[in-house]
């Protein structure tokens, strides 16, 4: 209840990808260049980046500092290995791991690593999260 | 006595007129003037005008006049409507409106009427004088004549041989002529004043050049591709005739641009070395990462010249050099693949990761990036200069950029048709349909009675399933199943474990969602039928490689959610679907692209 509704860029200097302790990953603030807007709700707080490619990336942050969401929209794909850290290579390794050959929209769902990624040139957007760490009363159709 | 004689002298007052007796209306209405006027004021023969008489007087007047003309045509005494007869020269007519109460009262004006002009001749000309079908010649008339004569000739067109079924179209008052039928057709201007006098010209249409070649859908070079559709390309060097044929390139109106996978590591069939480098300013040469939904090819950015049926490809409108800018992925004269490419999403650049020899973008943009890789705050990932085996991120200009190659042909240029069979439930092994270049430019891609959704800027139009609106939806030849969110619709769950990209349903579901412009100026949504069958099942005919029934889930963003219509649905599509290029007008209709039509 101390966060005013909308905290500009400096209140927020750290980045993380998903699943790590926001607090943790000092190293990651300049690396999208981007400036920083951060919403707080009522289980967790949205930092909301704008690149200067014109992406707009969001990490949803719990309230005991872990990353448990990240979403994105824009005309070119985000620094994904940024957004999903060590969920980056599991991620393609299931975009890959298909019985048969096809290109399309990316879904991948398990029971501790969603991941959707839909569009198509010059207008991508999706979404991951671990369910396992969404806070209590979120619904995971907030993570966009 | 005398209070009764008050009464009378009352109501006689009261009733002046009638005490008056019976001729009181003429003793006390007069007319004191009458005018005439005319409209137009000066007229040819056979021609007419309106005339008009204002009459003022006192009391309860009459307005009626008589009208007559002192020569030069007839007047209706009672209408006051002139109809010039033939005269000899130039002259002026007194028109004369009378008042039929007081004839002594009357108004005149004065009309112009010229003596007639005779058209003597037309002569009509075509420029150019020989056109392919589709194509568009201006044709212009000279009426040549003596005295005031019209110089407003009509159009007409016929066809006159070589087997041309109809007359095609041309514009009565431009006289701009077109048609989709080669033959020799005869141009008619002809005189509106005289209709007898016509003047012809010749138009020669020769067939355009051949503009459909087939596609297949087959389980492609890795043996177990789904729902791909196929063609064969051929790339030459820029003005030579050394040319390579790549089959089983992945047609795709999703994306924009030819990419060809180089032969090596890379597993393609193309020779890299024949084609130049596209470069920078400072001759470095231009490597691309581009990115796909799914993944991300890496390579040079090279000219080409791309021969697909009859169509050869010329030189990009801003370009100062022959050739369409192609990717060639896998291409070892530029650096291997920057981090900051890597890092976007996995890698298909390869045959094994890409499942076909390339990817042949026909979609609704003109370049693969547009604007956003022209100029901007930070160049994005996409184009890299190379140079000291290392490439960094660039601006690149729009003619530089990997292009449509459909927008760089001569004609046929406007978007693409692609027809694809019916495919029986439960799947088959192959089909072959037909890819189509140009959009109302030939006999066999016309419109017809496809209904046309119109894009927005993102390319994306309206579907709308089980009641929620995605409107960030879109058709696409290159995605291989209908990929949509499942919007609380029952059983719509992604199969377990390997083909967790597709729904498996525990039985064939038939569903319905309804397609709208993103313009919303469709009054009737396109209710679309379709089936969603169980992924699992359907594979496991290993030697199917063509399913109408596949689904798969899609990402359910709130305000951008999307459908994407891929691969079966454009099977059996009584129309075909057609992807129209942004900027581009279909020839004979209010319809510019970006659009689709099914």
């Amino acid at each position: 209840m101390l966060l005013p509704s909308v905290l500009l860029a400096l209140a927020f200097p750290a980045w993380a990808s998903l699943g790590d302790n926001v607090t943790t990953v000092q190293a990651d603030k300049a690396h999208m260049k981007g400036s920083l807007r951060s919403v707080a709700k009522q289980n967790y707080v949205k930092h909301e980046i704008q690149v200067p490619t014109g992406q707009i990336v969001r990490e949803f942050v719990s309230t005991d500092g872990t990353v448990f969401a990240v979403a994105w929209e824009g005309p070119f794909q985000p620094d994904m290995q940024q957004l999903l850290g060590s969920y980056f290579g599991p991620m393609k390794q299931a975009v890959s791991f298909q019985q048969r050959h096809g290109h399309g929209p990316v879904s991948i769902e398990t029971s501790g690593f969603v991941f959707q990624s839909g569009g198509h040139a010059r207008n991508f957007h999706g979404r991951a999260y671990l369910p396992a760490m969404v806070p209590q009363g979120v619904d995971v159709s907030e993570i966009q | 006595m005398r209070f009764l004689g008050t009464l009378v002298a009352v109501g006689c007052l009261l009733l002046s007129v009638a005490c008056g007796g019976g001729s009181s209306s003429t003793a006390t209405s007069t007319i004191t003037l009458v005018g005439a006027s005319c409209s137009p004021s000066a007229i040819t023969s056979s021609q007419t005008s309106q005339c008009t008489a204002s009459v003022q007087g006192t009391g309860a007047f009459s307005s009626t006049v008589t009208w007559t003309a002192s020569s030069g045509g007839t007047i209706n005494a009672t209408s006051g409507l002139f109809t010039a007869g033939t005269v000899p020269f130039t002259t002026q007519v007194t028109i004369t409106a009378t008042s039929s109460q007081d004839t002594s009262k009357n108004g005149s004006t004065t009309l112009t009427v010229a003596a007639a002009g005779v058209v003597t001749g037309v002569t009509a000309s075509c420029g150019p004088a020989s056109i392919q079908t589709g194509q568009l010649t201006t044709c212009t008339a000279t009426v040549q004549g003596t005295g005031n004569f019209s110089p407003n000739v009509d159009w007409s067109a016929a066809c006159t041989s070589n087997g041309c079924s109809t007359g095609g179209t041309i514009n009565p008052i431009t006289g701009v002529f077109s048609t989709p039928f080669a033959g020799t057709y005869t141009i008619t201007a002809t005189s509106q004043q005289n209709p007898s006098v016509t003047g012809p010209a010749t138009v020669n249409v020769s067939a355009g050049v051949n503009n459909k070649m087939s596609i297949v859908v087959d389980a492609g070079p890795t043996g177990n591709y789904v729902n791909g559709s196929f063609a064969t390309v051929t790339v030459c060097t820029p003005n030579t005739a050394t040319c390579q044929m790549i089959d089983h390139v992945l047609v795709d109106t999703g994306s924009v641009g030819l990419r060809l996978l180089a032969q090596g590591a890379a597993g393609g069939k193309l020779d890299p070395t024949a084609f130049p480098l596209q470069v920078d300013a400072n001759s470095n040469p231009i490597g691309q990462c581009n990115q796909f939904v799914d993944g991300f090819t890496w390579g040079s950015v090279a000219l080409a010249t791309v021969q697909m049926a009859g169509e050869v490809t010329g030189t990009v409108p801003g370009s100062t050099v022959a050739g369409v800018p192609v990717q060639i992925i896998g291409d070892s004269r530029v650096p291997s693949v920057p981090s900051s490419c890597t890092s976007t999403a996995g890698d298909e650049s390869t045959l094994a990761t890409l499942g076909a020899y390339g990817v042949l973008g026909m979609g609704t943009y003109l370049q693969d990036c547009g604007s956003s890789c022209v100029s901007g705050t930070a160049a994005p990932d996409v184009y890299y200069s190379c140079s000291g085996g290392t490439c960094t991120p660039t601006f690149l200009g729009l003619a530089q950029q990997v292009t449509n190659p459909v927008w760089v042909f001569p004609n046929d240029n406007n978007g693409v048709l692609i027809q694809l069979p019916t495919v029986p439930s439960g799947g088959t092994t192959t089909v072959s349909g037909s890819l189509i270049f140009g959009i109302g430019t030939q006999s066999n891609n016309g419109l017809g009675s496809a209904t046309v959704f119109e894009t927005d800027a993102n390319a994306d139009f309206i579907t709308t399933f089980n009641g929620l609106p995605n409107k960030c939806s879109y058709i696409d030849s290159g995605s291989n199943a209908y990929f949509f969110p499942p919007s609380n619709y029952p059983q719509l769950v992604p199969c377990p474990v390997t083909n967790t990209a597709f729904y498996c349903p525990s039985t064939l579901l038939p569903l319905t969602a309804s397609n709208q412009s993103a313009t919303n100026v469709i009054t009737n949504p396109g209710n679309v039928a379709f089936n969603v069958g169980n992924a699992n099942t359907l594979f496991s005919n290993t030697s199917f490689a063509a399913f109408s029934e596949l689904g798969g889930p899609n990402t359910p963003i709130n305000g951008c959610g999307t459908f994407a219509w891929g691969l079966p649905f454009f099977y059996g599509k009584a129309n075909g679907v057609f992807t129209a290029i942004e900027q581009q007008p279909v020839s004979g209709t209010v319809y510019v692209g970006p659009f689709w039509a099914y």
